[in-house]
């Protein structure tokens, strides 16, 4: 009954928020879909713990987006021992490196006194959902070794299932219970999607691929450089 | 002439009713589930493969702990004795098959009869497969199919997904207690083949349950693990951690030169 709940309702319960939430906000507080950087108090520390998270957690959610959409390709290029272990190595840094930089932007949050005082219950929320996203998958990738397949399996079939309105949770229910905290922790990060910073996601700068360069000059040194 | 041949039509008609109400009269539900729930570790009278071979079980066991062990083998009691054995014996538990109470006395009332009064039941017979001589043709194949470079016919996953073996070359997954080659020593071929052919294992029970594998694999695989056992090679270590926590390394140099540039 709690993996029915977990992993059957929960799921579209989470995706029912954050759309109806997301676009909800959206026409309330257009302009709140934002990060609400806060660059500009304390910019020192957070170069360390922003491009280290942004690399690490696109590129390992573009790596689990993949397997989701393209099965059968994920599963070729991991048809080779050589390739498997390069990938899971691959995932394995960059799991640190994203850690390394969540990390680094809680110690920055709590310790910067300028990032503390702009900083909500949400935000302290939120960077705990994703360190525990990224804890567990660090756990997962190191203790239930070649994640990348077995995801290809048992996760993506579920998420299958569930795209289908047909959730089948068979492939979930005998799997340990870090892998099911991380499943239901991604879940939640999306119902959380609508009332944290979270929303920034979708308002991604694509038109900076090609808008005309900018050039940014300093009238004077930035203090503390 | 005529009559004659409604006579002969009345009396074939007659001869299949009979014959149908016969079959269905021999049909046994409790075998019939026997063969699809149990048939894949377990015979009667065939000998111990996956599991024990069940020939006089009900004598030596109770219907309360045949049932228990039938419908919830998970939730058996951690310390029952008989259970510790069979788990130290055979290597791991049984799985949780979704055996209904009712289809469990089933299976239970048959086993009681003798299994039917065959002397083999559930397991192929003996000259059905014969033992697999190893050849390097055939570990090659097994390899092939256990590490996912030859993909199963069917598209179940690769055995290396979650399995380890004891062989050079090949690191596999961990998120399964079991090595195969461990497994095969404890099981033996035929108990390998019996897995193998039924996949009944909780995690695996979804993923290979309209994906079974061929006999081909199944032989292909037997080799592999076969050949793992006898020689008895140790893991390969995974280097895996190192080479991650390397290219951490790496990443964070390439973010501190990135750092320098845009300063």
């Amino acid at each position: 009954m709690t993996d029915y709940l977990f992993f059957a309702v929960f799921p579209y319960v989470a995706l029912a928020v954050a759309v109806g939430g997301g676009v909800y906000r959206y026409s309330r507080e257009r302009f709140s879909f934002s990060s609400l950087s806060s660059q500009f108090l304390d910019n020192r520390v957070l170069f360390w713990g922003s491009v280290a998270w942004h690399y690490g957690i696109v590129l390992i959610l573009l790596a689990h987006l993949v397997a989701l959409l393209f099965p059968g390709f994920w599963g070729r290029l991991l048809g080779d021992p050589l390739r498997l272990a390069a990938i899971e190595a691959t995932g394995l840094a960059l799991g640190l490196f994203t850690l390394a930089g969540l990390v680094v932007l809680l110690l920055r949050r709590i310790a910067s006194p300028k990032a503390w005082a702009v900083a909500t219950v949400m935000d302290l929320l939120l960077l705990a959902a994703l360190l525990l996203q990224v804890a567990t998958g660090l756990y997962n990738a190191l203790v239930y070794r070649w994640g990348s397949l077995w995801y290809l399996s048992l996760a993506v079939p579920w998420l299958h299932s569930l795209a289908c309105l047909n959730p089948d949770i068979k492939y979930i229910v005998p799997l340990p219970l870090m892998i099911k905290v991380h499943l239901v922790n991604a879940f939640l990060l999306l119902l959380l999607f609508p009332v944290t910073r979270l929303v920034h996601i979708v308002s991604i700068p694509i038109s900076y691929l090609w808008r005309p360069w900018q050039v940014a000059v300093w009238n004077k040194r930035p203090i503390g450089s | 002439m005529a009559r004659g041949i409604l006579r002969t039509a009345v009396s074939r008609a007659c001869l299949v009713l009979v014959l149908s109400i016969a079959a269905h009269a021999y049909g046994d539900p409790g075998k019939d589930l026997f063969d699809k729930q149990c048939s894949g570790c377990h015979t009667v009278g065939g000998g111990d493969s996956g599991g024990p071979d069940l020939k006089g079980v009900t004598d030596r066991r109770s219907e309360e702990w045949l049932e228990s062990i039938i419908i919830h083998p998970d939730t058996m009691a951690a310390t029952d004795p008989a259970r510790k054995e069979l788990i130290k014996k055979y290597g791991y538990e049984m799985p949780t098959l979704g055996i209904s109470h009712d289809d469990a006395i089933k299976i239970i009332t048959w086993l009681k009869g003798g299994g039917g009064g065959a002397a083999q039941a559930g397991a192929p017979p003996a000259d059905e497969h014969p033992e697999v001589v190893v050849t390097p043709a055939l570990v090659a194949k097994g390899k092939a199919l256990f590490t996912g470079q030859k993909p199963l016919a069917n598209g179940g996953a690769p055995c290396i997904a979650c399995h380890r073996i004891s062989t050079p070359g090949i690191t596999g997954g961990n998120l399964a207690v079991s090595n195969l080659s461990a497994s095969y020593q404890k099981m033996g071929e035929k108990g390998m083949r019996g897995a193998l052919k039924a996949l009944k294992f909780p995690t695996m029970k979804k993923i290979y349950e309209n994906r079974p594998l061929t006999d081909d694999e199944v032989t292909s695989l037997i080799a592999l693990y076969k050949d793992a056992a006898l020689t008895k090679s140790t893991p390969s270590a995974s280097f895996f951690p190192a080479y991650g926590a390397g290219t951490f390394v790496v990443f964070l140099v390439g973010l501190t030169l990135y750092k320098r540039r845009t300063r």
